[in-house]
């Protein structure tokens, strides 16, 4: 009995020994080769994956979960909350993103996010595995079969593997890490070059003055929304950024251009980036000039644009153009060409903007012109919906002289009739002070504008022998001004404007009328305050020249073309 | 309505799984003359 206890024991230590051999000697062969094997493996894998990770059609289900779609952009989870500046309230445009690095960085995660959990699953794997084996059977079998197994495990498939989830997740991380960075250089150069193209787009519109403003909210901006030409949706903030640098997606796939110039040249509808009106094809695309009158009642103001738009129609001939574009021109013109008695302006709603196209044998210009009622012209309450006013660079400013009683006494004096004409009611300053005051209260600089002031009636006053040649200079129309009752009123005026200029002007009829007072120059003077090089009285010189005041009258500042 | 998924996204994403391939292609051209040294020095 006692030698077959022992032999057992020869046995057991026989089987531990060669065991221990075989697993020792098979760890040792085998551990430096898995290793690096594994190592070798985890490089492949982390090159290879991401690209069947991006491309395969197999993984677009969990691509298209990381998508920044145009509804992701709308609802702020892109590219935050809100545009900033003026389009905040709107919020963002239905577009999709540019790729880098809205989409890329949620490709990355996405690759990222696999290789950690691929890398998770080999980790556990052979720990799984070691567990299953040692659940397999319980007693001697345990002990003397599946725990040297499971020991061999260890440096043969264990640590492989284990090395393998390790190399995985590092060098993953390398090559998003160098993609990454890849990544944040080719942002900050596409957004370097969208800042200085967006610039240059925005310095040259304002430069060339092609600015919109919109007709129904009379808000002005050089960067017109248009309409998706496929689905009709709004884009508000067409330029280069981070919905597009050259060309942007709309949420319909549909590409649009990033600049106001590309995408008038596409005839791309305008719309108003404020009130979302519509506004035309051509809208905001071409020089454009707002002149906005300031007068009281009966001045003359609706009479002065009817002989302004006459004689401009008259002066393109027939290789210029002059026609109206938008429903409120056209009744304008229709009315003034039937040569039908202008009626009131009504005081009643806002006051409509007429839009008219012109060239003279070049380039086609908006000319924007608002006439509005007297009665608007009172207090600053009453002035407070004339918004359009703020955004002029030039004013015209008119003042009837019947309304002054020393020049009414010199038209008596040599018997002037009036005849049927209106005298203005109201005072010219109150109506000029009912604009700047509220202007400036909201912080307006006049200094940034410029001041036609315009005499009406003007073909009354030339029957007084003295004021026969009145309108050949802007420094006799002041001085007639000053001399007859508005002397505080100019002197308001020079010290408020740096650029400003008198002229007197017969609009009554243009019959036999003089150049010098034609209503014309004044639009020819307000284009030339822009720069624009539309001239309906191209040969005629922009007189009357502005003037400073007379040194023995009264001290004004230096007054400037 | 369908997602239409912009070409750019489709380029960029076979794009960058290009560059990690191009990445990893420079890693081992880098690192195999040390390895062929390591070997080859012993």
């Amino acid at each position: 009995m006692p030698f077959f206890i022992l032999l057992a024991l020869a046995l057991l230590i026989a089987y531990l020994f060669a065991l221990g051999f075989v697993i020792v000697a098979v760890s040792t062969v085998a551990f430096v080769p898995l290793v690096l094997l594994a190592a070798v493996a985890a490089y492949l894998f982390a090159a290879v994956v991401p690209l069947v990770l991006l491309t395969s059609e197999r993984w677009a289900q969990p691509r298209s979960a990381n998508l920044t779609t145009p509804a992701e952009v709308v609802a702020g989870n892109v590219l935050g909350a809100a545009p900033r500046g003026e389009m905040a309230y709107h919020g963002w445009d239905h577009a999709w993103p540019n790729y880098f690095p809205y989409q890329a960085q949620r490709d990355f995660r996405f690759v990222v996010a696999v290789m950690t959990r691929v890398s998770r699953y080999f980790l556990v794997l052979p720990w799984r595995w070691v567990r299953a084996l040692w659940n397999k059977s319980d007693g001697m079998a345990r002990w003397l079969w599946w725990l040297p197994i499971i020991i061999g495990m260890i440096p043969t498939i264990a640590v492989p593997l284990t090395f393998f989830a390790v190399m995985l997740v590092l060098t993953s991380a390398l090559f998003v890490g160098v993609l990454w960075v890849v990544m944040t250089v080719m942002t900050a150069i596409a957004r370097l070059f969208g800042f200085v193209y967006g610039s240059t787009e925005r310095a040259a519109r304002r430069r060339a003055s092609k600015e919109l403003l919109c007709p129904h909210c009379y808000r002005t901006t050089l960067i017109p929304g248009y309409r998706c030409a496929t689905c009709g949706r709004t884009h508000r903030l067409l330029s280069p950024g981070p919905l597009g640098i050259l060309t942007r997606t709309c949420e319909c796939g549909s590409k649009l251009p990033t600049t106001a110039t590309r995408a008038a040249a596409l005839g791309l509808d305008v719309v108003c980036p404020y009130c979302d009106q519509d506004l035309g094809t051509t809208a905001g695309s071409r020089p454009t000039t707002l002149i906005p009158v300031i007068g009281s009642v009966g001045v003359g103001k609706t009479t002065f644009f009817a002989s302004a738009v006459v004689g401009m129609n008259e002066s393109v001939g027939s290789e210029g153009t002059f026609a109206p574009t938008n429903p409120a021109a056209h009744q304008f013109y229709g009315l003034v060409e039937s040569g039908a008695v202008l009626p009131k302006t009504a005081y009643a709603g806002r006051p409509e903007v007429m839009t008219f196209e012109a060239s003279a044998r070049g380039e086609l210009h908006d000319i924007q012109l608002v006439d509005a009622a007297g009665e608007f012209f009172v207090t600053w309450e009453t002035t407070r919906e004339l918004t359009y006013i703020d955004s002029a660079a030039c004013w015209v400013f008119i003042i009837d002289p019947l309304t002054l009683p020393d020049v009414r006494d010199k038209l008596d004096a040599h018997g002037v009739a009036l005849g049927s004409t209106v005298v203005g009611t109201g005072s010219a300053g109150d109506a000029y002070s009912s604009v700047s005051d509220r202007f400036k209260q909201g912080r307006g600089e006049l200094k940034s504008k410029s001041l036609a002031i315009v005499v009406s009636k003007a073909d009354l006053l030339t029957q007084v022998p003295e004021w026969a040649e009145l309108g050949t200079s802007s420094r006799a129309v002041r001085e007639l001004l000053f001399e007859h009752g508005a002397d505080n009123l100019l002197r308001k005026l020079e010290l408020d404007f740096a650029t400003l200029a008198y002229f007197a002007v017969e609009a009554q009829s243009r019959d036999g009328l003089p150049r010098h007072r034609d209503p014309v120059r004044v639009v020819d003077w307000a284009l030339a305050q822009k720069r624009l090089r539309l001239s309906f009285l191209g040969e005629v010189p922009l007189e009357p020249q502005p003037v400073a005041a007379e040194p023995t009258t009264t001290p004004v500042p230096t007054i400037n073309q | 309505m369908s997602t239409v998924i912009p070409r750019s996204y489709v380029v960029f994403r076979a794009l960058m799984g290009t560059a990690v391939l191009a990445i990893a292609a420079v890693g081992l051209l880098l690192v195999a003359p040390l390895v062929i040294s390591l070997f080859g020095g012993s």
